[in-house]
């Protein structure tokens, strides 16, 4: 397995008390797949993304990536967050090729061929996303859409062994939004990199993923684990209109329903 | 149809109450708007008119002597011939390398310090509780002792104005960097950036805006330190001189004086502008 986490809990203590964030999660992800985690806001699906990707410590169980324990953030986890995070003060280029200049990525010698593969892989990552023309300007320059793209190539230009993805495109129109999972599909069609993806959208979800993990809210405990049977090559547009598809989603909506309306049952018992 | 149109019930934005949204946007006070740059040079020259309208009035006052408010023209006048002086020009020459020498000096340290207290917590913790203490204690407070630590010479009119600024610049700079969100310095850390490497290449690059803000106010406030440093004890310096002039009651060449502190003080502003616009042109275009 490429990625492993295995009997994870997250408490943390919030003005009203002990707060139950996730409970007893198992996951396995294998090398070049694509998972999505789907849930209500607040079912604690992004602060699982957080300590898979070393930015936060669970309260208890382990998170392995190849066998070994992850302890922090490292090159070996890509991260791409939902808030713009190009660094502003640097081109498009520069941004993209930042992985490249960071001294833990340096070639022992300075070696031709690696160089020029590399420039020629900056340039393949910007092309692949629409960018190569704009790798002049600056972040603040470019739309919602092109800032998440540049950032998806950065986060690929690092080679990291799993893709983090926290609501990438949650912050993105619904146009662009369609256009960006499009494009998604495209680049991970290409780079074939392990990818887990926060989502609330069941329709992103399934249009992107191999598997859908469904988390349950307060505490956030897997309740589905779906498996998406559709080609990797799919289109979008088409995949929307098939009656597969759809009967996924309903599945899928119909496990996050019963859950908030039970977890709104409680939450109004304890009220009283 | 002409009935229908007149029964619809009016949907929020259009209806009745999009005859206000029709209206230009206002050409003179648009809340936090822009306005047209020939009306803003105008306002700026009327409110030093109105600075210059008032010292004329007043100056023409029976019951102001000319000791208090001088006519514009003895002022002017007065000018003129301290340009000509070559005590000025060393009092100017002495005071400017006083300030730049401490301030710099300021800078140099409190930077890069500043950047060490805004990475990390414990560097936080050993210099910005003391920072606070000292900098509340007022320059001209530690004249005395400075005077007693280092005479009367050079060395303790630069220190005050390094004292002045060190401590406030300490301050700023790590509160900039505190400022630069945390999803940066994660994801470069995602990318395999070191601690080192986080700390320069995108904390230090992303607080830089705001620390040339912070060195532009504070090379204000330099000058205020350098002159509390001359009042007290100096043989030469706008400062010492202003209170020569005091002496034998001089009240246009005091106003002389101000009006060079007031010039060197836009002059300043506008070269860290300038210097800020041309090296942070990402940060601008970033307002937009």
């Amino acid at each position: 397995m490429k990625l492993a986490v295995r009997s994870l809990n997250k408490s943390y203590v919030a003005t009203r008390g002990t707060v139950h964030a996730l409970s007893n999660i198992e996951l396995l992800v294998a090398e070049a797949e694509f998972v999505s985690l789907v849930g209500t806001s607040g079912c604690g699906k992004s602060t699982l993304l957080h300590i898979i990707g070393g930015l936060e410590a669970a309260s208890s169980g382990s998170v392995e990536l190849d066998g070994q324990l992850v302890r922090g953030p490292g090159a070996e986890l890509g991260l791409v967050f939902q808030r713009q995070t190009l660094f502003p003060w640097l081109t498009v280029l520069e941004n993209v090729r930042f992985p490249h200049t960071l001294r833990r990525k340096q070639p022992r010698a300075a070696d031709p061929q690696e160089l020029t593969n590399r420039a020629v892989l900056v340039e393949n990552l910007l092309r692949l996303v629409g960018l190569w023309d704009f790798r002049s300007s600056y972040p603040a320059e470019l739309s919602g859409g092109m800032q998440q793209r540049a950032a998806i190539a950065r986060a690929l230009v690092a080679r990291p062994d799993v893709l983090l993805m926290d609501e990438p495109f949650g912050a993105l129109d619904s146009q662009t939004r369609e256009e960006m999972q499009e494009l998604l599909l495209h680049v991970n069609a290409q780079h074939r990199t392990t990818t887990l993806f926060v989502t609330h959208d069941v329709d992103e979800a399934l249009l992107l993923s191999d598997r859908v993990i469904v988390l349950s809210p307060r505490p956030g405990r897997i309740l589905g684990d779906i498996a998406v049977p559709f080609a990797r090559d799919r289109r979008t547009a088409d995949l929307k209109l098939d009656p597969g598809f759809v009967h996924l989603k309903r599945q899928v909506l119909g496990m996050l329903r019963h859950q908030s309306e039970r977890g709104s049952a409680l939450e109004s018992l304890n009220g009283r | 149809m002409p009935s229908l149109v007149r029964d619809a019930v009016p949907i929020a934005g259009r209806g009745p109450q999009s005859r206000q949204s029709a209206q230009p946007p206002p050409r003179w006070f648009p809340v936090r708007g822009e306005v047209e740059a020939r009306r803003s040079r105008a306002f700026a020259l009327l409110g030093a008119s109105l600075l210059v309208v008032s010292y004329l009035w007043l100056s023409h006052r029976e019951w102001v002597t000319s000791a208090l408010l001088p006519p514009l023209s003895s002022v002017l006048q007065t000018g003129w011939q301290t340009l000509q002086e070559a005590d000025f020009w060393l009092d100017l020459k002495v005071s400017f390398w006083r300030v730049t020498a401490g301030f710099l000096g300021a800078a140099l340290l409190a930077v890069p310090l500043g950047i060490l207290a805004g990475s990390f917590r414990l560097c936080s913790a050993l210099l910005e509780p003391v920072s606070e203490f000292l900098r509340y204690i007022p320059v001209p407070a530690l004249v005395p002792l400075v005077l007693i630590l280092l005479g009367i010479d050079e060395g303790a009119k630069v220190s005050l104005v390094f004292l002045g600024t060190f401590f406030q610049l300490l301050l700023m700079t790590a509160d900039e960097v505190r400022q630069v969100p945390l999803t940066l310095v994660q994801v470069s850390q995602s990318m395999g950036a070191t601690r080192l490497e986080v700390v320069t290449r995108v904390l230090t690059p992303a607080a830089l805006p705001g620390i040339s803000h912070a060195l532009r106010i504070c090379n204000g406030w330099a000058w205020s330190y350098v002159v509390v440093a001359e009042l007290l004890a100096a043989t030469e310096g706008l400062g010492f001189r202003i209170l020569r002039f005091y002496r034998f009651i001089q009240t246009p060449n005091i106003y002389v004086y101000l009006l060079v502190f007031g010039l060197i003080g836009l002059g300043l502003d506008g070269l860290f502008r300038f210097l800020h616009a041309r090296v942070f042109r990402w940060a601008k275009a970033g307002r937009a």
